[in-house]
């Protein structure tokens, strides 16, 4: 089963949550899990480096539902992956767009706006797929 | 998209499987946003035309970090509610809280599943 109801309303919901000023909530990170990841969900730095682990160790990776770029800057960062983090919401693409930047894989790690019902790349783009809590 | 032989690899929040039609709903309910059920990833992931290299049940974890978020929100509560609004602040508080609910109510679980296209 998979409900997804109230689409627009769900996106208008993200995009709030994308808009908001972070850094109390950054520093919640820092404190709850030693690290300030990013992220407004349940993906932790050693899970991160499990997914990692789990792809190829070279190639491209499209990163679903990237949001604030977490853990996509991750693989991008520590395996070398050439990256495409895709969202919905503009403003979660920005603040992965502005991540990749500080963690110094702008080179190789982009961003687009898309939906994983319609993607917008050629069959046999990627050698990996990765995504946290996004195909549920 | 995914190349012949390549790689599907994630987190995927699910329900366990033999819910009823009351607790799939309540799941759905207490999830994230965007969660719905789906019992078996493994087994959708085979329908879907992929073979499993790695499932592992990390439900115990997801509860750690859902219980940290809580209690890093309760912490931080007065500086939290300054910035992002009162509003906000109560909507994160109440969805970790709706996770953690359906985590230990048997609703919720979380894998990780590593797949691979045939």
């Amino acid at each position: 089963m998979v409900r997804i109801e109230h689409h627009k309303e769900l996106i208008d919901r993200q995009t709030v949550k994308y808009e908001r000023p972070i850094s109390a909530w950054t520093a919640l990170e820092e404190a709850a899990f030693g690290a300030a990841m990013g992220s407004n969900g349940f993906t932790i730095q050693e899970e991160a480096e499990a997914l990692l682990a789990a792809v190829p160790a070279s190639g491209r990776v499209l990163d679903l539902g990237t949001g604030r770029g977490w853990p996509g800057k991750l693989i991008a960062r520590d395996g070398g992956h050439r990256l495409v983090g895709l969202d919905m919401p503009v403003e979660a693409l920005r603040l992965a767009r502005s991540a990749f930047e500080a963690a110094g894989v702008a080179d190789r790690a982009f961003v687009c706006a898309g939906e994983g019902s319609a993607l917008p790349f050629a069959s046999g783009s990627f050698d990996a797929v990765t995504h946290a809590d996004v195909l549920c | 998209m995914l190349r012949q032989g390549g790689v599907l690899a994630g987190y995927v929040i699910h329900t366990p499987s033999g819910l009823s039609e009351a607790d799939l709903e309540s799941a759905g309910d207490l999830g994230p946003s965007f969660v719905a059920g789906m019992d078996d990833p493994a087994a959708s992931a085979a329908l879907s035309g992929f073979d499993v290299l790695h499932v592992q049940d990390v439900t115990a974890r997801f509860r750690e970090t859902g219980l940290a978020w809580v209690e890093g929100l309760g912490e931080r509560e007065a500086l939290l509610r300054a910035e992002l609004g009162d509003a906000e602040y109560e909507y994160e508080l109440h969805r970790k809280g709706c996770i953690i609910e359906g985590i230990e109510s048997g609703l919720l679980r979380r894998s990780f599943c590593v797949f691979r296209g045939r």
